[in-house]
């Protein structure tokens, strides 16, 4: 172990090799025609800007189309055909209207179906 | 608070046929000092390119809102700084290392060309086992010779702050070396 040294007296050189003179020039080379790049951007920027806000206008005009449509879909469709309280309402309604013979055969029906598939061979 | 060659460069940024050769001027001025700066941060080559034009990028896109309040300089360092210190971060999350001084120490074991048992590797080394904020000051004050004001500037704390972190830092360093190191001078 050599004896301590403060840092001063180690200097301010950087261990890393530099890089040359070349990477800094091609750098400011690279970076010059970024901006030139993001100048003629900035210029053109008037009508970059007109662009997506009719775009934007468009699309919401298409939303509320659309959304339109769907309201109308929605009341007539969910109530009448697709609601699942309406199908429940519906078996309860064919279910009480039936007689107490009918009941009791498609009770019979239903469990004479059931043995018919349980005796069918495996194979078959 | 500008020197003559920041109000040449402001001069030539406020007029828009001059503004590209303004920019240039920034980069000639400033490009190496930066290099070096975030080189300190980020250990390797392609990363601080990588930062340097993030940095150089966000410079261009925000000069017009630059206050004046410090020097050209000291904000360039500042914008530096925060690239530097997100890229860092990015990477740790990347890489998933709850260490950041093992992943910077690691970087720096696999660096090409850098003599690993001079005196100048060592304090690398020593620096890059210090928290975030000591090592950011540290470099800020040591390479840079920047005043304790202007780091103040760029690192947004107090001056009384900073003397503090650079007393740790400069302390921690001395017994790094005390306790790791075996170089010549």
């Amino acid at each position: 172990m050599k004896s301590v040294r403060e840092i001063e007296k180690i200097g301010r050189e950087m261990p890393y090799s530099a890089p040359s003179q070349e990477f800094f020039d091609n750098f400011k080379t690279e970076m010059a025609a970024r901006v030139a790049a993001q100048e003629s951007q900035n210029r053109s920027m008037p009508l970059r800007g007109i662009i997506p806000m009719i775009a934007v206008a468009a699309s919401l005009l298409i939303g509320l189309f659309i959304v339109d449509i769907v309201d109308h879909r929605a009341t007539k469709g969910a109530g009448q055909y697709l609601g699942a309280e309406s199908i429940d309402q519906s078996i309860d309604t064919y279910f009480n209207n039936l007689s107490d013979d009918e009941l009791a055969y498609l009770v019979d029906r239903s469990s004479t179906q059931d043995d018919f598939y349980l005796t069918l061979p495996i194979n078959e | 608070m500008s020197t003559n060659k920041e109000k040449e460069i402001f001069e030539l940024l406020d007029r828009e046929s001059t503004r590209q050769e303004g920019f240039a001027l920034i980069m000639e001025l400033y490009s190496k000092l930066i290099y070096w700066h975030i080189r300190r941060l980020v250990v390797r080559h392609e990363d601080t390119e990588d930062v340097m034009q993030e940095t150089f990028i966000n410079v261009y896109r925000s000069i017009d809102s630059f206050k004046k309040e410090s020097t050209l300089k000291t904000w360039i360092y500042r914008i530096a700084t925060n690239e530097a210190i997100r890229h860092c971060k990015k990477r740790r999350i990347e890489t998933s290392s709850f260490d950041e001084s093992s992943r910077l120490n690691s970087l720096f074991a696999t660096e090409q060309g850098i003599d690993y048992n001079s005196a100048q590797a060592a304090l690398q080394r020593a620096i890059l086992a210090l928290p975030e904020k000591q090592r950011v000051v540290f470099n800020l004050r040591y390479f840079d010779e920047l005043s304790y004001e202007q780091i103040a500037l760029i690192t947004q704390s107090s001056t009384s702050t900073l003397k503090t972190n650079y007393h740790y830092a400069s302390g921690r360093i001395k017994e790094y070396l005390q306790n790791n190191e075996d170089f010549e001078l």
